[in-house]
Parts: structure tokens; C-alpha cells; sequence
């Protein structure tokens, strides 16, 4: 309703709402693994507080999740594991790499260490660091509603690697 | 000196020379004894109830592959906690060959001997379970072995699953079925980890319950396993700065610390003054930071949730002080072979004193809003007790150890930098529950506290690096404008300095513990073993023991309470 009592609307696509929607109720799944989980809980801790950006609900189950949150390493012993947590979520989906590590390895090239996750599944927002600042893990997920409020990432385009396709297993 | 030496003549005595051999010291810091492998249990037997070597710090091996005969030398590094003082013991190892397990004397023996299987291939006879420990069960190869390559991958296709013949279940049982009633007596097998939100990272436990009791466990880690054993034999002694950061990456600073002053010891360099006050006043500050976060997380695991946002906030501005030394937050770097990435800026030590005069108030609200609360209370007092002769067993240090009555420290027991010109006091309990060990980690930040307003008062000016040209990083004024500065500065990160041949085991009282780092060098600038002991991996082990017979949600405080830091216990 406006001032003089008169029907206020305004129009828009249906997919653009819906994306509206989603940019801003993200459920992150934190993937911690090392390091990068610690700067992760700085973030989500009060001084830095993440869910000025309507991603505050933490979510440990990849059923009610839809953004996995990959921050620290990610070794061979761990990938079938990651894939399998990817796999149990449901559409759309989203995953942000956080750190060195998780993005390529990092500074570990070695026997063990996965050479960054982008190997076992899609990527959609990468953080440089090792590990990042919280305000890089911020702005990270600031990008990230960006390019859902697009529906540019990989989940919207149908891009991603289904888990029939693959067999369920990794898809290397 | 003279303790050693009528201690190793009593083993010569009874073992005769035959068996035991002394060489002329080629250690930088304590005798190397040398064994023949079939005397191991009398060996070990005779050091433990009859010399006071009463625990075990570690247990690792060396490949000489093409330098020696024989290949492999099995290292055990004892501890006696009465006489304060360490022996090293070797015993020659060839391929194929068995060596007797200690895991008769101490429980503690079982994982570093199965790292010692994983990693060298090393058989350990009448071992109770000799699987692999940080590599998955499908691996091939033998990754600390010389002749296998740094970028030797392998990928599986499928997690590894629980196996339940550990429990005692045989494979083809159905667990469900032999349930009798659904209350009183229905045993299954859960699965925990590694991704569950109380198994802090990348831990995984895996078992058998009967109801919500928790009848028999194993654990399994290597889900973060980042080799930074293998990449320490393949980077320069300057280069491992940065790999000593993630190993408890709650207290990077406490690891660069140790790193530095194992070098140094085999170096055997003294670095100035400030740069001893600057590096005591960085390991305390990180201690706090380490207890908060770990008394923080167990409190929230147990579902105090406000408690924990009262120390993280503290930890903010610790970070800031960080910040300002040397520009990171959590891996800091900041400390060099012989001096520091840099000095702390000026008035450095009024803002730490300005913000313990605030922590001391915070920890003291923290103490006040959860110390005598009854949930907290309820939930943790006498549950999963370890008690001090199964801290023994299971070579528990650090915070700990002490919560079930060991009084011992190693800043106060083997004092290294300016430990043993403050005071401080080692808080110590009896009980060994979940309780006292918050207790001591409590009493521990206070103390840490105390510890470093004493430094702020007596840390004066002066320089940081050694004065040794082989060692010390050249300045940016030098390096910019002069020609030779520029070739030093070329050399030094590109070759690296040059570390005499000889070998140390440098331990330090890490926030969990003891922290080891046991490194051989056959000179060149990189290290040809570079062992970290982490006092994480002997407490993950006791784990298992100590969570028998309690509820599964005790499971998540007894966790919490030991602090375990998955860099550091898969390194």
C-alpha cells in the first residue's frame, strides 16, 4: 500500500524472486578440516558475525544444507568422504572453497594432500589465503550472492556433476 | 652430565658391551645408546622400574637408505619425570626384519609403532594391531621411506569403512539381531566422523554401544595427514617455518618457537636477549589464546554457548596484538632461525599489558558465569576419568597430564628462554575428569597472564638476530643497495644455510603438551629426519580407554576436554 491507500506493486520475473530468496538464507555447511575452520568460526563468532548476510544457520547435516562450506585440506584419505557429503545435498547447491589448501593444495604438494577440490567436485568461490582473513571469507560470501542472484554458479546452470552420472563415486 | 654417565654405566654393567654401545657423543644434546634389537624388553623393562625412565616420549625411525648396511634404526626417546633428564635409544633394523613391540610396558607404544609400520615398514613382532595408521588401508608403499617420491599419489574411490571385527564383532553378524530388548540390550555400531560436528575436524570413532553406553571403541585419524614429516626432509631449514605453523594452528606461535629452538640446538646458537623475551611473551599469549578457544568449544559442545563467545572475543584482540608483530593472524611465521621476522614494534608491551589487565577480568567472568554452574557441573565432574597412572601408560603431558595429578611442567622442569627468572605456578588436580582438566586450563591462561605482565616489565631494547653471518636474514638496506647483499640475500633463500651434521630431540611445553621435534642432520641446509612429536597423537589414544563405559554425549565433552588439533595429531 502507498501513502494515499492506493494497491502498491511492483513486477518482476518469478526466477529472479526466487533467487532473491535463496541469495539470502544461505545454509552453510562448514566443512572444516584445519586452519581455515579456525578463521571460519572467527567469522561466524560475534566480532565478525556472518549472519549479517543471512548465513548464520549452521546446518551439520548435508539434508538441510545448501551451501558446503570447504575450508582447510582436503587429503585422498578425506575426498571420497567430501564427495559423499556433496552428493547427499540437495539442489541447488552451492560450495566455497576457503583457503590455499581446499582451493589447490596450497603449500603442501605432496602424497596425501588432494590438489585443491575443484578434482572431486564444482566450485563456485574460491578465498586466497592460508588462511584468509575473515573479511576475505566475507567477501567471498558476498560474491557468492551475487552470482546466485544471476544465476550464474554451477548448481543454477545444471553444470554441476550429478551423483548418477558419476555412479556416486568420485568422478576424478 | 654426571647422571648420564653412572646410568649408562649401570646398563653396560648388567646388558655388558656386547649388547649396548655408546659412541662418543655425536648428538648435540643427550647420549645416543645404541642395542642390540633382542634385548629390547629387558632393556626397556630394566629403564623403566629400575632407572626411573618412566615414560615414553616417542617412538620414530630413520631410513639410511645407501648410507648404511643396515637400513632402518628404530629411535626410542625416554623421559624420566623424578631425575628430569632424557636417553635416546637405537636399535639397527633391516629390511624384513622384526623388532619385539613395547606395548607390554606402555600402551602408548601401539600407535607410534603403527605410524612407525605405516610410514617405514618397520614390523613390530607380537604387536596387538598393527594396521596402518595415517594412510588409508588400501595404500601401497611406505611414504617415509627414502625411495618413495614426494608426489606419490593415491587416490581412492570410497571412504574407508568401519570395521567391526575391532570391536568384537566377526564381520557377517548382524549386530541388531542379537538384540534382546530394545532398552536394556541392543548393542550396535555407530560410526562418528569424520565430518561430525563433535569430532572437532577430521576425527572419527567408530563404536560399539549398547543402549547410549559406550561398550568398546577404536579411533581413526589421518583425515588431515599433510606430510610435513616428508616435506621436512625436502625444504630448507627456513623454508619448514611455515609448515611449523599448521601443526596446532590454535598456537602457531608456540610451534615456531620450538622449530626455532631445535635449530638453534643444533646450531648451538644463543640469541639475544629481547629476542627471549619477545618469543616467551609470543608462546604465552598463544597458550591463552589455545585454552580459551579449547575450554571455549568444549563449553559449547556441552551447550554453553555464550561462554564461548566471551572468550572469543578476547582472542580477537590477542589476534590484533599478533597482527601487529607480524601481520598474520593464525599462521604467523613469525620467528627465525636466530632471531625474529622482525621487532615488536614500539609500545608494543603496553597494549599486551593493557589487554591483560582486560583478559584477567574476562577469564575471571568466564570463571564466575560457568565454574559453579550445575549443568556444567553435572556434565563433567567424574566423567570420563583418566587417572594418573593411565596418564602414565598412555604418555599424556601437558594440561592434560597434570589434571590428573602429575605435577609436571617442562617450562618449570627443563626451563628454556627466561622461564626460570618469572614466577608462575603449575596448577595441578587430582581427579583426571572432564572437570579439573577445564580447572586447569583456567588456572593455566591466569598464570599465562602473570607470566607475561612480568615480561612486559623486564623486556628491554636491544638486538633480535644473532650476530652470525651465516644465519641472519641481511637487512632490506643492504640487500637494495649493495651488490653483496643482494648475492647473500640470493643464497640464503635459495640454497638455505648449512646445518652441522648431528642430531637433537629439542622438546618445549606446547598449550597441549609436549612438543617435539627430533631432527638429524647429515649437514646441507635440509634436515634428513625431521620427526615432530605432537602431543596430540598420545591423547587421541587414550580416547578410546577413556570414553568406555560412559554415554555418548560424555563422549563429546571427553573429547573437548583433551584438546585434540587435527594439524598436529596427523601433522
Amino acid at each position: 500500500m502507498s501513502k494515499d491507500g492506493s494497491l502498491d506493486y511492483f513486477t518482476t520475473r518469478l526466477d529472479a524472486f526466487i533467487n532473491w530468496g535463496r541469495k539470502n538464507s544461505l545454509w552453510p555447511l562448514p566443512f572444516g578440516t584445519s586452519c581455515c575452520g579456525i578463521e571460519l568460526m572467527s567469522t561466524l563468532a560475534a566480532d565478525y558475525d556472518m549472519s549479517r548476510f543471512g548465513a548464520e544457520v549452521i546446518r551439520f547435516s548435508p539434508r538441510q544444507s545448501d551451501l558446503l562450506v570447504v575450508a582447510g585440506i582436503v587429503v585422498s584419505k578425506m575426498a571420497p568422504v567430501l564427495r559423499m557429503v556433496y552428493d547427499q545435498m540437495s539442489d541447488p547447491k552451492w560450495v566455497m572453497s576457503i583457503g590455499a589448501c581446499a582451493s589447490s593444495g596450497g603449500i603442501f604438494n605432496v602424497y596425501s594432500v588432494t590438489q585443491g577440490i575443484d578434482t572431486i567436485l564444482p566450485v563456485d568461490v574460491y578465498v586466497p589465503g592460508c588462511p584468509p582473513a575473515p573479511e576475505g571469507i566475507l567477501h567471498a560470501l558476498m560474491m557468492l550472492q551475487e552470482s546466485i542472484a544471476k544465476g550464474e554458479t554451477y548448481s543454477q546452470k545444471k553444470l554441476h556433476i550429478r551423483p548418477e552420472q558419476s555412479g556416486g563415486a568420485l568422478n576424478l | 652430565m654426571n647422571i648420564w654417565k653412572a646410568q649408562i654405566e649401570e646398563i653396560k654393567n648388567k646388558f655388558g658391551d656386547q649388547e649396548v654401545h655408546v659412541p662418543l657423543m655425536d648428538s648435540a644434546d643427550i647420549p645416543i645408546i645404541y642395542f642390540k634389537k633382542e634385548i629390547i624388553l629387558d632393556l626397556f623393562s630394566f629403564l623403566k622400574y629400575n632407572l626411573g625412565y618412566s615414560y615414553l616420549s616417542d617412538i620414530t625411525a630413520v631410513d639410511n637408505l645407501n648410507l648404511d648396511p643396515c637400513r632402518f634404526q628404530v629411535v626410542y626417546q625416554l623421559y624420566s619425570p623424578t631425575g628430569y633428564s632424557r636417553l635416546r635409544f637405537k636399535t639397527k633394523v633391516n629390511e624384513g626384519e622384526e623388532v619385539m613391540t613395547l606395548t607390554s610396558l606402555w600402551e602408548a607404544a601401539n600407535w607410534a609403532e603403527r605410524e612407525v609400520w605405516d610410514m617405514f615398514g618397520i614390523k613390530f613382532k607380537a604387536h596387538p594391531d598393527l594396521r596402518r595408521i595415517l594412510m588409508d588401508s588400501r595404500w601401497e608403499g611406505h611414504p617415509l621411506r627414502k625411495d618413495y617420491p614426494v608426489r606419490g599419489y593415491q587416490i581412492f574411490p570410497t571412504s574407508m569403512p568401519p570395521d567391526p571385527t575391532l570391536l568384537g564383532v566377526s564381520p557377517d553378524q548382524k549386530v541388531l539381531e542379537y538384540a534382546n530388548d530394545l532398552w536394556t540390550d541392543s548393542t550396535t555400531i555407530v560410526n562418528i566422523g569424520p565430518t561430525h560436528p563433535a569430532m572437532h575436524g577430521a576425527l572419527r570413532m567408530v563404536a560399539r554401544i549398547n543402549g547410549e553406553t559406550i561398550e568398546k571403541s577404536y579411533c581413526e585419524f589421518g583425515y588431515t595427514h599433510r606430510a610435513k614429516e616428508k616435506l621436512g626432509e625436502n625444504r630448507t631449514y627456513h623454508q619448514f617455518i611455515v609448515y611449523t605453523d599448521r601443526l596446532n594452528y590454535c598456537s602457531s606461535l608456540i610451534n615456531n618457537t620450538a622449530y626455532a629452538l631445535a635449530v638453534e640446538k643444533l646450531l648451538a646458537l644463543d640469541v639475544p636477549p629481547r629476542c627471549k623475551w619477545i618469543r616467551m611473551m609470543c608462546t604465552e599469549i598463544s597458550r591463552i589464546i589455545d585454552h580459551l578457544v579449547c575450554v571455549g568449544i568444549n563449553a559449547v559442545d556441552l551447550g554453553a554457548f555464550s561462554y564461548f563467545l566471551y572468550g572469543y572475543h578476547q582472542r580477537e584482540d590477542a589476534y590484533t596484538l599478533i597482527e601487529k608483530l607480524c601481520g598474520a593472524r593464525l599462521t604467523t611465521s613469525y620467528t627465525r632461525i636466530g632471531g625474529l621476522m622482525a621487532d615488536a614494534p614500539d609500545g608494543w608491551e603496553k597494549e599486551v599489558k593493557k589487554w591483560i589487565n582486560k583478559t584477567r577480568d574476562v577469564v575471571n567472568e568466564m570463571d564466575r558465569l560457568l565454574t559453579t554452574n550445575k549443568i556444567w557441573c553435572n556434565r563433567t565432574k567424574g566423567i570420563a576419568v583418566f587417572d594418573k597412572a593411565m596418564c602414565m601408560k598412555y604418555s599424556y603431558s601437558g594440561p592434560n597430564a597434570r589434571a590428573a595429578g602429575i605435577d609436571w611442567d617442562l617450562r618449570r622442569d627443563q626451563p628454556c628462554l627466561f622461564y626460570k627468572d618469572v614466577e608462575f605456578d603449575v596448577p595441578v588436580c587430582q581427579e583426571g575428569d572432564i572437570y579439573s582438566r577445564y580447572l586447569v586450563r583456567l588456572e593455566e591462561i591466569k598464570q599465562s597472564l602473570n607470566i607475561l605482565s612480568q615480561c612486559a616489565d623486564k623486556i628491554s631494547k636491544g638486538p633480535i638476530w644473532v650476530e652470525d653471518k651465516r644465519i641472519k636474514i641481511p637487512d632490506k638496506q643492504e640487500v637494495y643497495n649493495a651488490m653483496e647483499g643482494l648475492i647473500h640475500h640470493f643464497k640464503f633463500f635459495m640454497t638455505g644455510f648449512d646445518v652441522p651434521a648431528g642430531e637433537a630431540y629439542t622438546t618445549f611445553e606446547a598449550a597441549n603438551g609436549e612438543l617435539g621435534f627430533y631432527i638429524v642432520s647429515r649437514g646441507g641446509p635440509q634436515a634428513y629426519r625431521m620427526r615432530i612429536r605432537s602431543p596430540s597423537v598420545y591423547h587421541y589414544q587414550g580416547l578410546s580407554p577413556m570414553v568406555e563405559g560412559e554415554k555418548i554425549p560424555d563422549l563429546v565433552g571427553a573429547l573437548g576436554s583433551i584438546n585434540i588439533i587435527a594439524g598436529e595429531l596427523d601433522r
